[in-house]
Parts: C-alpha cells; sequence; structure tokens
C-alpha cells in the first residue's frame, strides 16, 4: 500500500483524524459544559480529571478539590488543553487531505503548519500558567504526582520543528509549481 | 519576466496548427499552450531543441527579450 494518493495510507490516516477530531470536538462541548451540569451531576462520576504536565499523566481527584478555587482552574485548564487538541487534530486532517489525494504539497498546508505550532507552542504557555496558578492557590498533589510552572522546552521545541516544516512545505510547494509550469 | 515568447508568430509564418506542434515535439496540449501564452517559468532544452527541429529556426526566433516590458523578476523559491 502507498503511503500518498488515492487509497493509501495518508486518505485512510485523513479519515482516522476525521472521526477522532470529531471524538475531540465533543469531548470539547461535554467539557464545557460540565459546570453547567454541576449541580445535578454528583462529581463522584467525574472523580479523576486527567491532564498532561510536562511528560508524565498527571492524575487529580476532583472530589479532593470539591468547593475550591482550584477546581475551576483545572475544569479550565482541562478545557483549555482539549481544545487546542481538537485544533491540532484538525490541523492535521487538513494538512493530510491533500496528501491522500496524492499532492502533499499544498498551498495552504505551510499556513497550517505554522498556526499548529503556534497552538503548540501557546498551548504550552498556557499550561505553564495554569500550573503556576494552580501552586498558588496551595493545591497538593496526590503522591507521585508532580505539578510544577516549569516552561515546558519539548513542547516550545516541537513548535518551533514545526514552523521549520511549514518552510519546508513552502518551498516544496514552491519547487512544484516551478516544476508544473516547466516545459 | 522580460522573456517574450514568439512561438505564435512563427507557427503562423510555417502555417502549423498548435495541436499539430504538440504532436510533433511530443509535449502536451496544455504545457505548449502555457508556453505560447508566455505562462511558461522555465523551458527545457530537450523542448526548445524539438520547438526548433519541428519549426526550422533558431532559439533566437521563439525567444526574444524585451527590456521594456519587464515586470519584476520571480524568485524561483
Amino acid at each position: 500500500m502507498n503511503l500518498i494518493g488515492p487509497k493509501s495510507i495518508a486518505s485512510k490516516a485523513h479519515l482516522v483524524l476525521k472521526v477522532v477530531f470529531i471524538l475531540a470536538v465533543v469531548r470539547v462541548l461535554l467539557m464545557s459544559i460540565v459546570p453547567v451540569l454541576a449541580p445535578v451531576l454528583p462529581y463522584r462520576s467525574l472523580q479523576h480529571v486527567s491532564f498532561d504536565v510536562r511528560s508524565g499523566p498527571l492524575f487529580v481527584s476532583f472530589d479532593l478539590l470539591r468547593g475550591t478555587e482550584a477546581r475551576w482552574w483545572i475544569w479550565a485548564m482541562e478545557l483549555v488543553s482539549r481544545t487546542y487538541q481538537a485544533v491540532v487534530l484538525y490541523l492535521l486532517m487538513r494538512i493530510l487531505a491533500p496528501a491522500g489525494l496524492g499532492e502533499p504539497f499544498d498551498l495552504k498546508t505551510p499556513s497550517r503548519l505554522r498556526i499548529m505550532g503556534c497552538v503548540v507552542i501557546l498551548g504550552s504557555v498556557l499550561r505553564t500558567l495554569f500550573c503556576a496558578q494552580l501552586l498558588k492557590l496551595g493545591l497538593q498533589p496526590e503522591p507521585g504526582v508532580w505539578i510544577s510552572w516549569a516552561i515546558d522546552f519539548d513542547t516550545i521545541f516541537m513548535g518551533i520543528v514545526l514552523f521549520v516544516l511549514a518552510e519546508v512545505f513552502r518551498r516544496g510547494y514552491a519547487l512544484k509549481t516551478e516544476n508544473e509550469l516547466t516545459v | 519576466m522580460a522573456i517574450r515568447i514568439h512561438l505564435d508568430r512563427v507557427m503562423l509564418e510555417r502555417g502549423i496548427s498548435l495541436t499539430e506542434l504538440a504532436g510533433r515535439v511530443g509535449i502536451t496540449l496544455a504545457n505548449l499552450s502555457i508556453l505560447k501564452s508566455n505562462k511558461a517559468r522555465a523551458i527545457r532544452f530537450s523542448t526548445l531543441d524539438a520547438l526548433c527541429r519541428e519549426l526550422n529556426c533558431s532559439p533566437g526566433d521563439i525567444l526574444k527579450y524585451d527590456s521594456s516590458g519587464g515586470g519584476r523578476s520571480e524568485s524561483p523559491l
């Protein structure tokens, strides 16, 4: 099976990403209505809110935070985190669409990659700010859990790599156009 | 770009149509049309060679440098 083109791995991955993106949007919508449902829905059903801080998954018990200001910060952090994940999935899906049609160098791919880079870096900075706020509120994480306000350089580096990739795709598109107009 | 293609004039002089020339040169009609309408960014030596052979002319008859009608030169990247 080919990597790029119709009926290739890229086209199948595009379909999979479409489904994952829809699920991500549903998850964001559900997350956003949690506060509305809060008086009705017992928090026990949402016992654990998970989010990623630096390298490992972080689990904070929602029960422990009931009635505290930190609960809302965690909710906001989770919502922002999931939203930016959905945006990244959407952009990835749009980048894979032309590759699935056999034309990986698309006019809009460089700008999509640049937006993805911005979103990744912004998400990392926001997560750091949220963590700093949680520490300020005196949140005591569970044993084995680590909350840090340290800047996540790994993610920022990934964002910079996306900017470089955007430039690679921009040049690829320019070469493709050049080649198409060579007779 | 200041390079002008005078393919239509040479073709008229030789009494050859675009379709016929495309078939003889071995390039598609679309590509020959791009060349004729000055939209091409580059031309292969093999294409130029075939055009000159079929039209019995030299490259200078087809390509002309027109400094007045320049416009901006486009960077390859």
